[in-house]
């Protein structure tokens, strides 16, 4: 008989990733679904004849599919969501690069030039407002 | 060989007099360079917050009065302005790019350069207003002088370098009509602004200088960095640069720099060529679309065109500017014959500066508060109407 470490240990590293595929599972459930609305009719008429424990165990079956469908539709474990595309940032220095520059000088002249210097400026201001000694040594001390 | 003993005292002595020596040499040079002094201006700056920025804008414009504020934000920046009075009237300025790095250069001193030229155009114009005309006349001067040490040799750097020049004849055309009747000041001044625009290196000299800084990052080794400029410019993965780019050799880099080399001596001796300015225009506008429309069928024009600065724009700038300090010379005469007359003459002396579009002398128009200089042929060919200035007489 395994130990209850053995089991946790090959259900640590077991590969329980349910394969999902959206349109497949919503034709299941579709069908599900439909067959579930046909069998409405009769339903009632074999209520009345079948006997209450049997009518439990339909039940608890009907519920653990729909568990299984719901679960096949929400996995515990999901693909990442694809990021959205990041809109490409460019760095301070890049922006004062002579290339940088002169193409936006071509592109929108002096005040794209003015426009680019002050967007770099403002990047880069890492200038503190207060600038003391005492404040620089009490950072380096980390008080 | 065996040195003799008493031969090792001596090489160390040498040694450390060459080590002090150099040291000092070394010292001496990075004293004398004023980018030190800004790169300290640059760090003790207090920037101004938004409303802040637009009240010094409007107070250097003279659409607002002094306030507390405005002089608060300028005595904090006092240590500031000392640096960048003190940087101009050194002789060399050294920004220590490296050029080697063509057109990958960072120019981090731009920004910077640009913002506290701002603060010091405010504080001339606050000079002016609290009656310090003599300083506030030399502060206009170190912002030229400031346009001169920040053009280097790009192109770039050469237009922050116009801008300043710009701003600071503004500035001059908002001052001159605070100033009372002082014809020494006023021919002091005028000499000055002369002799700092006659150091102004002209636009043919900074695009030859601008080709050889191109020149560097035309090669095998720098690819990545012409590949960035293609996709930069265009931005399309068709554009034959593309692909031209990603299956270079050697070979076409140098037939692409012999290229770049011919065809902005080419620029340049357009510029230098004595045209008027409306067929200067149009020689620059019809070379820019040549040498640009050559790369599609020529491979060894692919880096010119992807690389030739808008050098029609430029040269409009530089006429622009130029003409507003023939306008602001012209206006000092003007000034300096009220001080001495005591009404403004009724023309323009003969030989006064001239408008650039025109090449002719400014159209001359006296006005209940002042007078105005207007140009006589429009900018080409953005602009609707001839440029004018317009200047103000302290009555």
């Amino acid at each position: 008989m395994r130990s209850t470490r053995d089991i946790e240990h090959s259900l640590k590293h077991s590969d329980l990733e349910i394969d999902i595929h959206a349109p497949a599972d919503q034709r299941v459930l579709s069908e599900l679904v439909a067959r579930h609305r046909k069998s409405m009719g009769t339903r009632r008429a074999i209520r009345r004849t079948l006997p209450r424990p049997f009518m439990a165990k339909v039940a608890a079956a009907a519920a653990v599919v729909v568990i299984a469908a719901l679960l096949a539709r929400h996995p515990l474990r999901r693909e990442p969501a694809p990021t959205p595309p990041r809109r490409a940032t460019v760095s301070a220095a890049e922006l004062l690069t002579v290339r940088r520059l002169n193409t936006v000088y071509r592109r929108a002249g002096m005040q794209g030039l003015e426009r680019q210097c002050e967007e770099a400026a403002e990047r880069v201001n890492i200038r503190p407002t207060r600038m003391s000694v005492e404040d620089l040594i009490a950072e380096f001390n980390g008080s | 060989m065996k040195m003799a003993p008493e031969t090792t005292p001596r090489i160390i002595v040498c040694m450390v007099v060459t080590l002090l020596a150099s040291g000092t040499v070394t010292w001496a040079q990075q004293a004398d360079n004023a980018s030190l002094l800004y790169y300290q201006a640059f760090l003790l700056y207090e920037k101004p917050d938004d409303t802040m920025a637009q009240m010094i804008t409007d107070f250097r414009k003279g659409t607002i009065g002094v306030n507390e504020t405005i002089i608060k934000h300028i005595e904090n920046n006092r240590r500031v302005i000392d640096y960048l009075v003190a940087a101009t009237d050194m002789p060399t300025c050294d920004w220590g790019y490296d050029y080697r790095q063509g057109a990958d250069l960072v120019m981090p001193n731009l920004p910077a350069v640009r913002r506290i030229a701002f603060l010091l155009s405010a504080e001339a114009r606050l000079l002016a207003v609290q009656g310090d005309y003599v300083t506030a006349l030399d502060r206009c001067l170190t912002l030229r002088k400031m346009a001169l040490q920040t053009c280097d040799r790009t192109l770039v750097t050469y237009l922050v370098g116009i801008a300043l020049n710009g701003l600071t004849h503004g500035n001059i055309q908002n001052i001159l009509g605070l100033i009372p009747n002082d014809v020494t000041a006023l021919k002091q001044f005028r000499d000055a602004l002369v002799q700092t625009q006659k150091r102004f290196p002209s636009l043919a000299y900074c695009l030859e200088q601008e080709a050889d800084v191109c020149a560097q990052t035309m090669r095998i080794e720098k690819a990545d960095v012409i590949l960035k400029m293609v996709q930069e410019s265009d931005g399309s993965s068709t554009d034959p640069a593309l692909e031209r780019v990603q299956q270079a050799d050697e070979a076409f880099f140098e037939r692409n720099r012999n290229h770049w080399f011919s065809s902005t001596a080419l620029v340049i001796d357009t510029l230098e060529s004595s045209l008027p300015y409306s067929e200067m225009c149009a020689k620059l506008g019809e070379l820019d679309k040549r040498l640009c429309a050559e790369a599609q069928d020529n491979p060894d024009a692919t880096l010119t065109a992807i690389s030739l600065p808008a050098v029609g724009r430029v040269y409009q700038l530089t006429i622009r500017q130029q003409t507003h300090l023939h306008a602001v010379e012209t206006a000092i005469d003007l000034y300096i014959a009220k001080a001495s007359t005591g009404r403004l003459p009724d023309a323009l002396p003969p030989d006064s500066p001239r408008d650039l579009f025109s090449g002719e002398p400014f159209e001359y128009e006296r006005t209940d508060g002042g007078f105005i200089l207007r140009c006589r042929a429009k900018e080409y060919p953005e602009k609707d109407k001839p440029h004018e200035y317009e200047f103000i007489v302290k009555r």
